[in-house]
């Protein structure tokens, strides 16, 4: 194959050509109440060439890996029609490694599937046990395997093999009209040993669902917010992370003013890093989907705003170093530029010098999704806790967090030792390509005047 | 191939179904004014699903050289899937409705690239601070199902789509504003498109204060996802069969207010839900799901059907509605707005979904959304939030619309609830 793709790569034309091949197999089960709901299994072979041709770039997505040298022209004839200008490209080394698989202790393609229906049902008879009042589960294991192939018209040529095993549990709890659920995960680039042993955590999901009915919902208004690390990592993700991509930047003269390398965004104490080589992260690859290194990019520090995230294309644009943060999702996509594993650094707190000079205020907890819209955010809060005079008090439901994310990181006035990183086994969607393995970490945080959405 | 695998699949089976898609389509994207890439693509996929022992299994692959793995694959999942309360329907008549026009494969690559380049134009040119993305694209999809049951049909369909959008910047606020139109005719012009997105950005210029109170809202038909998204999920019959659904038990009850209907209709020509079958070779049709307020049904899949008692609604594999309509109203949104004293136009929201939507609340940020002042548009809103529970919300709507717009797939009128509650920051 590698020969082929490098034939293919030959005299194309164009001022940048590449070809990535995908193989892939993914089983998945999934439990609905007492019912198994689904068992589906899914292999597939595809590939994508890219060529670029003055700036501009023809993209060719196939499942038949017949001809490539006609996907790489047809690539370059839609990249002629793009370009107007001339084509940037950050130097990187040469690659030439077909990287060894990562360590699994179990590779879950060799586990038969009743193995991993009995796992999974013993989860959901945890979730089902918890409490009486809960009403049903949706408790889901997935495991996919993945192995990239990418050659590109420089003679860079890799191999990497990438798994990724994911479950999901789920406990609803009913009482009359009123739903509440409970949500524990686990995601990791790891072997069917990662799915092993998540007792504890279907029993806490169940049994969060349950108390939750008889939580009051939050009183929407204005609190000191103090997230716990599961949140703080989605806001540091979805509310940061992403104005830190640099293809949505380098084109865009306001956006670029407004994220000026050297500008303050936050306090002293307030540390933002990405980092796709981090041992064992479940966004961690050695080499990202443009064959660039991945590396520890500090995007905040000391609350002054210092890197971003780069494919080559933004990094030679911007002038700026590259990072390795060009990923895909999948054989059928182009790499764009996203997070690997993001996180907070600690700080110097204990969780209790946070609460304690905290009169009225809530302690924010899990996540059950967030989103942005350029500086807007919203998150939702699994649950949450009052803080009343320094101390945690009731648990209440329906929290959802909203702010700017400039005037919130201002805000941060306390980070806590107790750096967490949250496994939970979602995914980050851009651009449709979704969902991405990435790593969220942070450690607890707070916030001063963060708008609580509910009902008043 | 497809008669290969279902052969090799009825022989081991008690019953067997096999799908394969086959997709070309070609676009062109415009990111920051610029045209970036022209993209082509041409997938398939081959999915199998057989009933052995009473058991469901299924498998699908994009490598068509693996049919009989994935047969194999398919029968040894049956043995740990979940039961089957269905049998694989034959041979039926086909659902008149028009799916394929073929303009839409013969628009070239340069076409385009001049479609999404006019709409860039046309922003810029009103504001040229605005950071324009656009794109336009085609797809044709050729479709075919058999079964053990002796039915086999095709069917080729084709979308064309096109998007605008920009992101206006001034200090710390971005105003993001996006729309697109996808129908399986070439039919929307690019010009129109690029002035309703224009508009959005007239009516943004101005910011409007707020202060947090209950007032009466205009969802836009665009902004009716706050209440369609769990109102979907509530008439999916497999959340009812779980119970999980608060509309369970409920056919007959008064849900919502008299005005207020909804159907499920895969049987508009062109419409980017219709279709003459739906994924299990089950004719689509159109089912009145609310009528003048009254639950009248659930939206069912053959399995979940079985299960429950019911008859597919033809919206199988998984229950999903297909293109969703509420009936208009007789009141413009102009009258609508001019008789509203104090209150809010909701266009997009931000965050849906991350409530507890099942049970039907809601607890979103506006993320585009106009103020209304003694009948009239004063300005957009900023840093604020709209709360409430679509089954508290449906008895309320007050008015409907009398000019339904298409937004991805539903053709819903501008929706006027009274009283939602609205908080702002401060």
């Amino acid at each position: 194959m590698r020969e082929r793709m490098e034939r293919a790569l030959r005299r194309t034309g164009a001022d940048y050509a590449e070809i990535r091949i995908e193989h892939a197999e993914r089983t998945s089960l999934s439990f609905r109440g007492r019912e198994l709901d689904e068992v589906s299994y899914s292999s597939s072979v595809g590939g994508v060439a890219r060529a670029l041709v003055k700036g501009g770039w023809g993209i060719v997505t196939f499942n038949e890996i017949g001809d490539l040298r006609a996907s790489v022209k047809e690539a370059v004839a839609c990249a002629r029609l793009v370009g107007r200008d001339r084509s940037e490209l950050a130097e990187v080394p040469r690659i030439d490694h077909v990287i060894p698989p990562p360590r699994m202790q179990r590779d879950f393609r060799g586990v038969a599937l009743g193995e991993k229906k009995r796992v999974l049902q013993g989860y959901n008879d945890l979730l089902l046990g918890a409490d009486p009042k809960i009403h049903t589960t949706h408790a889901t294991y997935a495991d996919r395997y993945r192995k990239v192939s990418f050659a590109n018209s420089e003679g860079t040529y890799f191999e990497e093999v990438r798994p990724d095993v994911t479950v999901s549990l789920t406990a609803v709890a009913r009482d009359g009209n009123l739903v509440q659920r409970g949500h524990e995960g686990m995601g990791r680039a790891a072997g069917f040993e990662a799915a092993l042993g998540l007792e504890a955590k279907a029993q806490m999901a169940g049994q969060r669902a349950a108390h939750l009915l008889a939580a009051p919902p939050v009183r929407g208004g204005t609190y000191t917010v103090i997230l716990d690390p599961k949140l703080g990592g989605v806001f540091a993700h979805e509310a940061f992370g992403h104005l830190s991509e640099a293809d949505g930047v380098y084109e865009n003269e306001k956006l670029r003013d407004l994220m000026v390398l050297g500008k303050r965004f936050g306090p002293d104490l307030l540390n933002i890093v990405d980092d796709g080589s981090l041992p064992g992260g479940r966004g961690t690859h050695l080499l990202d989907d443009e064959g660039v290194h991945t590396r520890k990019t500090y995007l905040i520090k000391e609350g002054i705003l210092v890197g971003r995230l780069h494919s080559r294309e933004t990094a030679a644009k911007m002038g700026e170093g590259v990072t390795g943060n060009a990923r895909a999702v999948a054989w059928n996509f182009p790499p764009i530029v996203r997070m690997t594993n993001t996180y907070i650094e600690p700080g110097n707190l204990s969780f209790d010098d946070l609460v304690r000079d905290v009169d009225l205020g809530l302690y924010a907890c899990d996540m059950l999704g967030g989103q942005t819209m350029m500086e807007m955010f919203t998150f939702s809060a699994a649950c949450g806790y009052m803080i009343r005079d320094g101390k945690v008090s009731e648990l209440v439901r329906d929290i959802v967090l909203t702010g700017n994310v400039f005037e919130t990181l201002r805000n941060i006035d306390g980070v806590a030792n107790d750096l967490t990183w949250a496994d939970g086994g979602g995914g980050c969607g851009k651009g449709g390509q979704q969902p991405l393995p990435v790593g969220l970490g942070s450690p607890h945080l707070r916030i001063r005047g963060v708008v609580v959405g509910g009902q008043q | 191939m497809i008669e290969e695998a279902l052969d090799l699949a009825s022989s081991k089976t008690d019953g067997a179904e096999v799908v394969f898609v086959q997709r070309r389509s070609t676009s062109a994207d415009y990111e920051d004014d610029k045209l970036k890439r022209v993209d082509v693509a041409q997938t398939s996929q081959l999915r199998v699903r057989v009933i052995v022992g009473g058991k469901i299994g299924t498998a699908h692959t994009t490598d068509t050289a693996q049919a009989k793995a994935v047969v194999a694959r398919a029968i040894e999942l049956a043995e740990f899937g979940s039961d089957a309360h269905f049998a694989f329907p034959g041979p039926s008549d086909r659902t008149d409705v028009k799916t394929y026009d073929p303009a839409v494969e013969q628009t070239p690559k340069e076409e385009l690239v001049a479609a999404g380049g006019e709409m860039v134009d046309l922003v810029k040119a009103y504001n040229g601070e605005i950071k324009v993305f656009a794109g336009a694209g085609w797809a044709v999809e050729d479709w075919r199902l058999a079964n053990s049951s002796g039915l086999d049909v095709a069917d080729r369909s084709s979308s064309f789509g096109i998007g605008v959008g920009g992101v206006l910047v001034r200090n710390t606020d971005m105003l993001f504003v996006y729309l697109n139109r996808d129908w399986r005719r070439r039919e929307t012009e690019p010009r129109t498109l690029a002035d309703r997105a224009i508009q959005q950005f007239r009516l943004a210029e101005r910011t409007a204060p707020l202060t947090s109170k209950t007032m009466p809202v205009i969802l836009s038909p665009r902004g009716s996802y706050v209440l369609l998204l769990s109102l979907l999920i509530g008439v999916n019959g497999k959340n009812v069969l779980k119970g999980d659904s608060p509309l369970a038990g409920r056919l007959g009850d008064k849900v919502a207010a008299d005005c207020f209907t909804l159907v499920d209709d895969g049987t508009i020509d062109y419409a980017p839900a219709s279709g003459p079958w739906d994924g299990e070779g089950v004719p689509r049709r159109r089912t009145p799901i609310i009528e003048r307020g009254i639950l009248r049904s659930f939206i069912y899949d053959l399995e979940t059907a079985g299960k429950a008692g019911a008859h597919t609604t033809g919206n199988g594999p998984g229950c999903e509605a297909s293109n969703v309509v509420i009936p208009p109203g007789d009141r413009s949104l102009e009258d609508m707005i001019r008789d509203t004293k104090e209150g809010l136009l909701v266009e997009h929201v931000l965050g849906l979904g991350q409530s507890n939507i099942m049970n039907g609340d809601f607890s979103v940020n506006i993320s585009l959304g106009y103020k209304i002042e003694n009948g009239e548009i004063v300005g957009r809103v900023k840093n604020a939030m709209l709360a409430g529970n679509v089954y508290d919300a449906l008895p309320r709507v007050a008015a409907l619309g009398s000019e339904p717009e298409w937004a991805h797939s539903s053709y819903v009128p501008p929706i006027l609830i009274d009283g939602l509650s609205v908080i702002a920051k401060g």
